[in-house]
């Protein structure tokens, strides 16, 4: 697996865009660059549903060695509001490994 | 021959069980009465990467018992095997065993949720198949073992409607003996626990760390394993003859939510319908009901909903009625939960005690104010029982069973609606998406098979829902989904119904199919074996239950009422029919659709080679037929054009390679449609023949047809020479084609007849309309 410690905010959301949407989801109607940074991913907006927030669950671990489990049902899901903030979330959890070499503020 | 009564009374007298809890009804209940949950740790696979590490499995001994030879056990998957082990207890419990007499007919129908799928996972692969182990896959394959094993000769079909399968299989074969199709049938279901399944239930969050308390403060369910089956005979017969009764059956239920692939529709529309379509077919009210042993998973999806669907059937007194779910006890059990869930009800009964829910701590919301059986079994000996279950797909069904033995002269339930064999059923739609186009009203075009260029290969099929109708298509959907809503649609447009949910609550619908979509199984089985169990694919899960075909095509087109999804491995298309027909003269409703599909995939092939069907003269073929039948005074006051009418049915049991068995059961089902349609065989102007074409099959049939008449010469054509073979479609082809032989009026019967790749045969017989109607 790529080191994702050192991606750009930028690299991130468009890995998240091409790898855990587009491909994972198998969304054949709609290219990576037509998906905003802040395009709502759930209900309205792309309009996915319960069962592909698993996928896309499983694919945070797949793609970036980022895992969900044991966070609390509420925080997860604002993580996953839209590709920013899954970017956001995975450049915070990524940062967080104890195997990182990210400095502490 | 059929000799059904206007109302054939049905009694359960024999009953086999294999449950985590044990191998016989006595160490079952004495568990349940110790209040013992048989859930306990995984040992058939690896859970430590799995959220939870639970599930309720058969003790070893009796999984890998000395029941089977080894052949047997190379020939079985485990789902057979299991069922196998329980309707033979239940055969050898009735008093039947060896003992039924040569001139009865005896069927079976299987309930399972995910069929021979041990049989993939044990190769680990889906591109890489042997032949041995993938002919064991097939859902039909698990009935046919059955049957095969036990030597049945009656009607074999295999109901796939998931977690409420062997509910729908009890009441399936309750039919058959009503409608005079069986003596007696064997009716129950099984599943053993399966990895990727287990697999797919953890990728949804739907596994609970702890054993699944249903109804109270944890939420998720245990997954569990086992069988269980039913012996049922005709009322009457079983009091003559002074069996064992454990019950009768009075009626039951079956719909679709119409909603979503796995979550219930939250307001339990559906089980409301299922519910109350059983208490009427029971002809009971529903505050006769002593007790509900409800589906109750422990999953917060289903159990709100349930209690929300029980209510709208219930009202207040729900919270008075005794009310369990059994799923503490044995996990749930899939396609096997229904029969195991209402065999072990039935049986704590007639011990004067009602069933627990284990685990159980306090109402979750939504559950509060109910008079939950908690965690020890209650004394009570009710005469009317409920059982609920619900499944993926959305389908529900609901029995209404009378647990005290009635003299058969006292009708209990003088209100149940009567079964009017006389009724006349008429098609008045077909729809068919085959090749490059879709066909309105007729699939005869030549056309209609050819491929849609030069670049494909005949029989393979172009449509597009996307490009027919984009607002019924969906992201990723199956190609076998968009052939069924396509050929639906057509068929109820043809038929000049209207679309929509309140049409469709009161619209029937049986689908067939023998292999679902192979391809949605095989993309969710290729990220179980490649990317590893707990990487499962969420988004193809909900589609390695085969069921989830029909429940689409009902979601996207709004058809809640009475639904079943069946598998038959070459009939499906006349079980369906059949099926459709006699709930029409039940009562159910005035309006069905029946429905059938094949899709090809890499792991359709890989069965395609197990099966022979290689070496078929005939190219395959895919797409969707469906047929919109209704009762013919209903169309002709609706005004609706009848295009035919189907006049009778009849199924028997045979084997393959073609020997004596299978020319007798093509007979059989011959002449039992004929008598069901009050026909001699010198009316029937022509014959339609199905088959897989194996070498040497159609020369075979076709003779084992004409001897069945004798020395006339009647014009027979195998109609799979025009259009090439589909498993499940091929039959429903030979009932559109049928319908076209006579619409002109020149043929007055044609005589269709199906026969699957094991060898069991159904026919039906199409009938000109009569201009004037009686």
């Amino acid at each position: 697996m790529k080191d994702w410690q050192s991606a750009s905010l930028a690299e991130l959301k468009a890995t998240v865009k091409e790898k855990l949407l587009v491909e994972r989801l198998e969304l054949e109607d709609v290219t990576a660059g037509e998906i905003g940074d802040n395009l709502p991913l759930f209900g309205e907006g792309l309009g996915l549903d319960s069962v592909e927030a698993f996928e896309i669950m499983v694919g945070l671990e797949v793609v970036f060695g980022v895992m969900v489990e044991g966070i609390p049902a509420d925080e997860l899901k604002a993580h996953l509001q839209d590709v920013e903030s899954i970017a956001r979330f995975i450049a915070s959890s990524v940062k967080a490994r104890p195997d990182g070499h990210s400095e502490t503020a | 021959m059929a000799t059904s009564k206007d109302r054939a009374r049905v009694a359960v007298t024999g009953m086999g069980i294999l449950s985590a809890l044990g191998d016989t009804f006595d160490e079952v209940l004495a568990n349940m009465r110790k209040g013992r949950t048989g859930i306990g740790p995984v040992r058939r696979f690896p859970t430590a990467r799995f959220h939870s590490e639970i599930g309720a499995e058969l003790n070893r001994a009796i999984a890998d018992g000395a029941y089977f030879t080894p052949e047997e056990r190379e020939k079985y998957d485990l789902c057979a095997q299991y069922a196998i082990v329980a309707a033979d207890q239940a055969l050898h419990d009735s008093g039947l065993k060896g003992n039924i007499g040569d001139d009865r007919r005896i069927g079976a129908a299987l309930g399972t949720c995910n069929g021979g799928i041990l049989s993939l996972e044990a190769q680990w692969t889906v591109t890489a198949l042997d032949e041995t182990r993938t002919a064991r896959y097939p859902f039909y394959q698990q009935g046919d073992d059955l049957a095969a094993h036990l030597g049945l000769n009656g009607p074999v079909t295999t109901i796939h409607t998931a977690c409420a399968a062997s509910g729908n299989a009890i009441g399936y074969a309750y039919d058959m003996i009503r409608w005079g199709h069986a003596d007696v049938m064997l009716a129950g279901g099984s599943d053993p626990l399966s990895h990727s399944v287990y697999a797919g239930f953890n990728v949804l969050r739907a596994l609970n760390a702890v054993p699944a308390s249903p109804f109270a403060s944890r939420f998720g369910l245990s997954l569990g394993e086992g069988a269980a089956f039913v012996v049922l005979e005709p009322l009457e017969r079983a009091l003559r003859r002074g069996a064992t009764i454990y019950a009768e059956i009075c009626g039951y239920g079956l719909s679709n939510d119409a909603y979503h692939e796995t979550a219930p529709d939250p307001e339990g529309r559906g089980i409301g319908t299922a519910v109350n379509m059983a208490l009427r077919h029971a002809g009971t009210s529903a505050d006769r009901i002593g007790y509900v042993n409800a589906h109750g998973t422990g999953t917060q999806a289903n159990d709100q909903a349930e209690i929300k669907g029980l209510r709208l059937a219930f009202g207040e007194r729900l919270n008075e009625l005794p009310l369990s779910s059994s799923k503490g006890y044995f996990g749930h059990t899939l396609g096997a939960a229904a029969a195991i869930e209402f065999t072990t009800s039935l049986y704590a009964i007639r011990h004067g005690l009602l069933p627990a829910t284990l685990h159980f701590d306090e109402p979750r919301d939504g559950c509060e104010g109910l008079s939950i059986i908690a965690n020890r079994m209650m004394e009570k000996r009710p005469e009317y029982i409920l059982n609920n279950n619900s499944a993926f797909g959305g389908h529900n069904a609901s029995i209404v069973a009378r647990t005290h033995p009635a003299k058969a002269s006292q009708d209990p339930n003088p209100a149940a609606p009567r079964y009017a064999p006389r009724r006349r059923i008429g098609i008045v739609g077909i729809g068919s998406v085959l090749g490059g186009g879709v066909g309105k009203g007729a699939i005869s075009d030549r056309q209609a098979a050819a491929p849609a260029s030069a670049k494909e290969k005949p029989g393979a099929c172009a449509f597009s829902l996307k490009a027919f109708a984009p607002e019924l298509y969906e992201r990723r959907m199956n190609r076998l989904c968009q052939f069924s809503i396509g050929a639906a649609k057509t068929a109820i447009a043809d038929a000049g119904w209207p679309e929509g949910r309140e049409a469709g609550r009161e619209t029937g619908f049986v689908y067939g199919t023998s292999r679902g979509s192979t391809d949605s199984i095989g993309k969710f089985l290729h990220s179980v074996f490649e990317n590893g169990p707990e990487f499962a694919s969420s988004i193809h899960f909900p589609h390695t239950v085969i069921n989830s075909v029909a429940g689409k095509t009902a979601e996207k087109l709004g058809l809640g009422g009475f639904s079943s999804s069946l598998s038959s491995g070459g009939t499906e298309g006349i079980v369906a029919a059949a099926y459709a027909c006699g709930s029409i003269r039940s009562g159910v409703h005035e309006r069905f659709l029946i429905a059938a599909g094949d899709e090809w995939s890499g792991l359709s092939a890989g069965i395609d080679r197990a099966k022979g069907l290689k070496a078929s003269a005939h190219h395959p073929l895919e797409g969707g037929i469906c047929l919109a039948l209704a009762d013919m005074e209903a169309a002709l006051r609706d005004g609706t054009p009848v295009k035919a009418e189907l006049k009778g049915f009849g199924m028997a049991g045979g084997e393959f390679p073609f020997t004596a068995r299978s020319a007798e059961a093509l007979g059989r089902s011959i002449r039992e449609a004929a008598s069901q349609a009050g026909l001699r065989l010198d009316q029937i102007d022509g014959v339609l023949l199905g088959t897989a074409g194996r070498p040497g099959e159609e020369a075979a049939y076709l003779k084992a047809i004409f001897d069945q008449f004798a020395d006339r010469n009647v014009l027979a054509v195998c109609l799979n020479e025009q259009y090439g073979y589909g498993e499940s479609i091929s039959s429903m082809l030979l009932l559109a084609a049928a319908a076209e032989w006579v619409e002109p009026g020149v043929m007055q019967h044609v005589l269709a007849v199906g026969v699957s790749v094991n060898g069991h045969a159904a026919a039906a017989i199409v009938g000109a309309v009569e201009t004037t109607c009686e």
